[in-house]
């Protein structure tokens, strides 16, 4: 074959002038596309904070790490080879210095803890050189713990883009006693453990509670002379109160988003339909009908939407409706059944408990049922309740026989499966939103 | 001496009977005929910087070259002056055909030189001023009142912005014509090429002088993404790919669709980083902010970059674009 026939010339021709055109009058820049990467913990370095108190310093220092470790997002270097074992707030770190230890943020703090608790905290990024984050707060003097998770929130969130987690409560219910005769009562504690107080006698079986968006009410289910019936909890005061006795039983009780009603569950005469009632009133508006079982009512963020389950369908299926009642439609149609819908506070995705294979599961799933993740699978795990971020899940697994309970966190990434400390067992978590 | 002979005969011939029998199971040098496979030796960066075609590019639609312009097949012609059949007479017509004529196209006329600016319009000359006789000094014994001389003075000319105006007007007016003049000759030409029957008139009154090249929006079929970087494709790869050994996005970056942040990066010629990279795009929320932050400590971290410091113009700014997808 003739490699250079006349055409071909041509074209080589016309394409080296097009290069030339195209080439000569600018300078091209590089363009490079860095895609993927791996995720790893981002190494910080928090040395201890600063105090007229040392061992304070190094208490409310020891708080911050713990928190930061159990997010999984971080990896903190041993504060003891550090160029500094107390930080310094008011200057500027030796970058180079900072460097050689491998961490890319170091955190410098100050607490003082006279009459009144007073932090300051100012994360550094040792790459850039630069000041992320700094921010300063103050409380009564019992409330250094809360100050220091409040620091906490200040360094994940200006690290990693999301909100915080860590100033927050949780409500469980606190299981003792013999399997065969368990009291189930309310507590509340701090997210790391601390702090716990128990909301109910235990003489009362109490179940499923929620919080309100403000954090302020709690809402369960509490067996009033052997019948289940729906209750309000006041936190500040502890005054409970039963929204009222409507048909045989009222369970799976859930706030609006915007806490002035609720959304429940009635069962009458064999059929369980959902009711919403606004706080105050005593005339429950029905949200759906027929002799199906609906329950697990859960609000979209917006308060546009309800998820519920239903066994309508033949099986047990999360559907959504508005809030109005009506016009509901499957969500779910994977195989097995799903139950404990839980909007997301973004409202992005939805976290439920499926029963497949003899195992549970607990995962998340968009709003329109694409997506589906499991996160956990189990013996026995259910009761998926949101961090307020979004981006932590917190549920409790039960692993049978004479053991009880325990109250577990996962990422919605399925990374990062801690177990959360609680004195006794413990089930059906409720996670408060942020208290600060 | 016969003897001899005979033993040699012996021992030859038993010698070659002997390696008949055992050579013979000797494997037959079989020749393995094995393609060989063409190598062209071409410098890295021709083979690296070829494009790939994409399959969501447009389709061009290309003639393909063909002979034959017409769909129906080639006819095959028949002998003339064989056939059987009788023909068909050429009848007589009794209208005279009329000698063929020959129209030429009219030799290319030199462009009229525009014509000469029209000499000004004299404008009408003003009536001299009248000479006005001085008063004859009237010799009078007694002294009269002797009138003052009056002086007149001439009316000048005055160039008025109106006859200005008239004059560019005229000027106007005759370039126009001259214009339309020239344009109705072209057009008359133009026709008089068309009609013309002489092929080497056609030819040259045509007008077009060939084709432009460049930057004419001639669409292809390489990627929409491709750029004429002087770094080869390979020096590209290693330089993302040591960035990426770096790069630590944040875990939210995952869940957040179409994230993506752009940095500008400058470069020393020892390759390592000059100052901090800066971030080209619009953070739009936190977690952008937060992966932007870790895109510029990924540059940071990994540097210094091996580059070719002959090629230091083409890498001192380098555009990277951290996509965190795919974690």
């Amino acid at each position: 074959m003739k490699l250079l026939n006349r055409r071909a010339v041509l074209k080589l021709g016309t394409s080296c002038a097009a290069f030339i055109a195209a080439t000569s009058p600018v300078l091209a820049l590089v363009k490079i596309t860095v895609t993927g990467g791996n995720f790893t913990p981002l190494p910080i370095a928090i040395p201890d904070f600063a105090s007229a108190n040392s061992a304070f310093g190094r208490e409310m220092s020891d708080i911050v790490r713990s928190d930061l470790k159990s997010s999984g997002l971080f990896s903190l270097i041993d504060p003891a080879s550090l160029p500094l074992l107390v930080g310094n707030i008011s200057a500027n770190p030796d970058f180079a210095s900072w460097r050689t230890t491998g961490a890319d943020a170091v955190v410098m703090g100050q607490v003082e803890n006279a009459g009144q608790v007073q932090g300051s905290v100012r994360v550094w990024d040792t790459q850039a050189a630069e000041q992320v984050v700094g921010k300063s707060y103050s409380a009564s003097g019992n409330a250094s713990r809360r100050i220091a998770h409040q620091m906490s929130d200040a360094i994940y969130s200006s690290l990693t883009g999301e909100g915080g987690y860590f100033d927050t409560k949780v409500v469980y219910v606190a299981e003792s006693g013999p399997k065969a005769n368990r009291t189930k009562r309310l507590a509340i504690m701090d997210l790391d453990g601390a702090n716990t107080q128990y909301l109910t006698s235990g003489k009362t079986l109490t179940l499923t509670p929620r919080f309100s968006s403000n954090g302020k009410l709690l809402t369960y289910l509490n067996f009033d002379n052997g019948q289940p019936r729906v209750f309000l909890l006041d936190l500040a005061s502890g005054r409970q109160q039963n929204i009222g006795n409507f048909g045989q039983m009222t369970f799976s009780p859930r706030f609006s988003p915007d806490g002035r009603s609720l959304v429940f569950s009635v069962e009458q005469g064999g059929a369980t339909n959902l009711y919403s009632l606004a706080i105050g009133s005593n005339k429950p508006i029905q949200l759906t009908s027929g002799s199906a079982i609906d329950t697990g009512g859960c609000y979209s963020p917006d308060g546009q939407k309800i998820i519920f389950e239903s066994d309508r369908g033949g099986s047990q299926q999360i559907y959504i409706m508005g809030a109005g009642g009506g016009g509901a439609q499957r969500v779910s149609y994977g195989k097995g059944s799903y139950s404990t819908p839980v909007f997301s506070p973004k409202g992005d995705l939805i976290a439920f408990t499926k029963q497949s294979n003899g195992q549970f599961h607990v995962g998340t799933m968009k709003p329109d049922g694409s997506g589906e993740r499991v996160l956990v699978s189990s013996f026995h795990a259910e009761g998926p309740s949101w961090s307020p971020n979004g981006k932590v899940i917190m549920f409790f697994r039960d692993p049978g026989g004479n053991s009880g309970p325990q109250l577990y966190s996962v990422d919605i990434w399925g990374r990062n499966e801690q177990k959360i400390p609680t004195q006794g067992f413990a089930s059906d978590p409720a996670w408060s939103p942020l208290l600060s | 001496m016969r003897s001899s002979i005979i033993i040699s005969l012996v021992a030859h011939s038993s010698l070659i009977a002997l390696g008949l029998v055992s050579l013979s199971g000797v494997k037959p040098h079989v020749i393995d005929e094995i393609e060989s496979i063409s190598v062209d030796l071409v410098p890295i960066d021709a083979f690296t910087n070829i494009t790939i075609g994409s399959e969501q590019s447009e389709v061009i639609e290309t003639d393909a070259p063909s002979l034959v312009d017409t769909p129906e097949p080639a006819q095959i012609a028949e002998r003339t002056g064989n056939t059987q059949e009788d023909q068909i007479r050429p009848e007589v017509s009794e209208t005279i055909t009329p000698a063929p004529t020959i129209q030429t196209a009219p030799e290319p006329e030199p462009i009229p030189a525009p014509e000469p600016e029209p000499a000004p319009t004299p404008t009408p000359a003003e009536p001299a001023p009248e000479e006005i006789e001085p008063p004859k000094p009237v010799l009078a014994t007694e002294p009269e009142l002797t009138p003052e001389p009056k002086e007149i003075l001439p009316i000048p000319v005055i160039r008025t912005a109106a006859i200005d105006k008239k004059r560019q007007e005229y000027k106007r007016q005759q370039e126009e014509k001259a214009k339309k003049k020239a344009e109705e000759l072209a057009k008359k030409k133009a026709q008089e090429a068309k009609e013309a029957t002489r092929i080497s008139d056609i030819i040259n009154a045509e007008e077009s002088r060939g084709a432009t090249t460049g930057a004419g929006g001639q669409q292809s079929a390489g990627k929409a993404t491709g750029q004429a970087a002087r770094l080869t494709q390979s020096e590209q790869n290693a330089l993302a790919a040591k960035m990426r050994q770096c790069w630590n996005p944040p875990i939210s970056a995952l869940s957040e669709d179409g994230l993506t942040v752009r940095l500008l990066v400058n470069l020393n010629r020892d390759g390592s980083v000059s100052g901090t990279p800066k971030i080209m795009s619009q953070i739009t929320s936190s977690v952008m902010g937060a992966t932007a932050k870790a895109a510029q400590r990924a540059v940071l971290r990994c540097a210094p970059y091996k580059l070719d410091a002959q090629k230091y113009d083409d890498w001192q700014k380098i555009d990277v674009t951290f996509d965190p997808r795919d974690l």
